[in-house]
């Protein structure tokens, strides 16, 4: 699918001549929460390490962004980069390719892809999996360091991890735009209670229950993009 | 110089001429098999892959204001505003007509959508739906209500918390109202068709349709309906093995916990925030509304 759709905007940058669409480029910055401490519940989390891995992104201008309803994407970053979320200023880390109109929905992945000719799910940044989260969780007395190793891979080969991803834009010639990267609320869904009561410290894998809860959190809370024109 | 309006009329017939004329819409709504028949255990086209029965005894929504405009004319717009509630198990073969439309321009109407709203006073009981559930409906403000069973002869209701505590379960039943009024809009048929083409002369029968196993699906689709289905999460939810899952249950347990990747869950794409199970059936019910059968209608909505 995603070369499919990397072909078909390239395509268009040339069938476009008769209508004078040419395409542009226009940069991808990043921001993230910050180390914190965030309070998730009665927990306090504080971050020393938020590396995300992020692309390829495909903009489409459907409102539902998918392999059936976005043949054809209005805008693409091809080139899978790593972010740091730990930062909470706009830190430029990519580019989009784009051609004039409306984006209406996205759908990405984080830095693993399936692409219809390959066998299984491929690794495309140096990270090696789709996010490294490092912190620790207080409250009150009790305390736990965490290492989270995150790998969230496509469902089915030829799709995107995510698909759907509402966002919009108005502006047909967007300069800019800004991804969130929601990481502190990634963490939300994991029972702090217990990995505090199994140690002071938590090596989190796929397969661990806190795997399973940061994973569906990347999945419903994507990260939102801000477009604006100078 | 004459009244312009005077003009319109033939400026309008001229218009409608040089387009190819025109014809009539029946609008029908319609029902999935799965709302009449329920669904089956297996592996086939909407079966159940994890190995429950289910069976509604109970499908009401609340649907109106269906629409169709052209891209070529925004401006004209074919609409009826009747709000109605449909018990969607007592429909005619074929569907229920829901609108009608005579002389339109005979030409592709590409743009055509509708809603299932949450009811109220202007909600009417249509044909072959009691006056009981009509006031059942806007009592509450439903958009939707489903009751129904699922049965598996070697079932069990297993733990969230600890998917390996099972207990045996064989039968669930459940009874869910919602108020998850949505819009759907830019339907088109399975092909990728939008909306529907009107024959000079002729009548075009137009169907949204609305389905009966999104909840049971391990995605939200986006297009095609390419998914799982399964049930289980439905027995998991049950907290208190009294063999029927309600509401409540449903907002006390983390969707992260039934829904997992390991059983091939992806809920990207989902039109509201989901951290419980309810979430999950409330974000499913506003992709029920599809078109001409297993056609989408993609821009899906929040109404109040």
């Amino acid at each position: 699918m995603t070369r499919t759709l990397k072909i078909a905007i390239l395509s268009l940058g040339t069938a476009c001549g008769t209508t004078g669409a040419e395409p542009f480029t226009y940069p991808a910055q990043v921001v993230g929460p910050g180390p914190g401490p965030h309070a998730l519940g009665d927990w306090q989390i504080t971050l020393t390490r938020a590396d995300v891995a992020v692309g390829p992104i495909y903009f489409c201008a459907t409102a539902a962004a998918s392999p059936d309803l976005c043949e054809v994407a209005v805008a693409e970053l091809t080139v899978p980069f790593v972010a740091d979320a730990l930062t909470t200023a706009p830190e430029q880390l990519a580019e989009v390719t784009s051609l004039p109109g409306e984006i209406h929905s996205a759908m990405l992945d984080y830095g693993v892809s399936w692409f219809p000719t390959q066998t299984d799910p491929t690794v495309m940044t140096g990270l090696g999996h789709s996010a490294r989260l490092v912190g620790e969780a207080v409250r009150g007395d009790m305390s736990v360091k965490f290492d989270a190793i995150i790998d969230l891979p496509p469902p089915t080969r030829g799709s995107p991890a995510l698909v759907g991803v509402y966002t919009s834009t108005t502006e047909e010639v967007p300069t800019r735009v800004e991804l969130g990267l929601p990481v502190h609320a990634w963490l939300g869904g994991v029972d702090w209670d217990d990995l505090a009561a199994a140690g002071a410290s938590a090596d989190i894998r796929p397969g661990d229950p806190a795997h399973t809860a940061i994973v569906f959190a990347m999945t419903v809370q994507p990260p939102s993009f801000r477009w604006s024109a100078d | 110089m004459p009244h312009p309006a005077l003009h319109f009329p033939f400026l309008a017939a001229l218009s409608l001429a040089a387009c190819g004329g025109t014809g009539d819409v029946q609008v029908f709504l319609a029902a999935e098999d799965t709302i009449p028949e329920g669904l089956e255990p297996g592996t086939g086209d909407e079966q159940i892959v994890d190995g429950w029965t289910v069976t509604y005894t109970k499908f009401l929504v609340t649907f109106g204001n269906f629409r169709a405009s052209r891209s070529s004319d925004p401006d004209d717009e074919l609409r009826d505003d009747t709000i109605l509630v449909v018990d969607m198990r007592g429909l005619p073969p074929g569907g229920l007509v829901v609108a009608e439309f005579t002389d339109v321009a005979a030409e592709r109407w590409d743009r055509v959508g509708y809603d299932l709203r949450n009811a109220d006073d202007d909600a009417a009981a249509a044909e072959g739906t009691s006056a009981a559930d009509r006031d059942f409906m806007v009592e509450h403000g439903y958009s939707l209500y489903i009751a129904g069973e699922m049965t598996k002869p070697d079932g069990q209701a297993c733990d969230p918390d600890e998917p390996d505590v099972c207990e045996p379960q064989a039968r669930v039943t459940f009874a869910w109202g919602l108020r998850a009024g949505t819009a759907f809009d830019d339907c088109a048929g399975a092909e990728g068709d939008a909306g529907f083409a009107v024959p000079q002369g002729g009548t075009v029968q137009v169907k949204p349709t609305i389905h009966g196993d999104h909840w049971f699906f391990n995605n939200i689709t986006q297009g095609a309906e390419r998914t799982e289905r399964r049930a289980q999460w439905i027995a998991d939810a049950q907290q208190n093995r009294d063999e029927d899952t309600s509401l409540d249950e449903l907002r006390a347990t983390p969707a992260a916990k039934l829904f997992t990747m390991a059983l091939g869950y992806n809920l990207s794409g989902a039109q509201i925030p989901i951290v419980t199970a309810y979430d999950f059936l409330e974000a499913q019910a506003r992709t029920i509304g599809d078109f001409q059968g297993e056609g989408e209608c993609p821009t899906r909505s929040a109404l109040p």
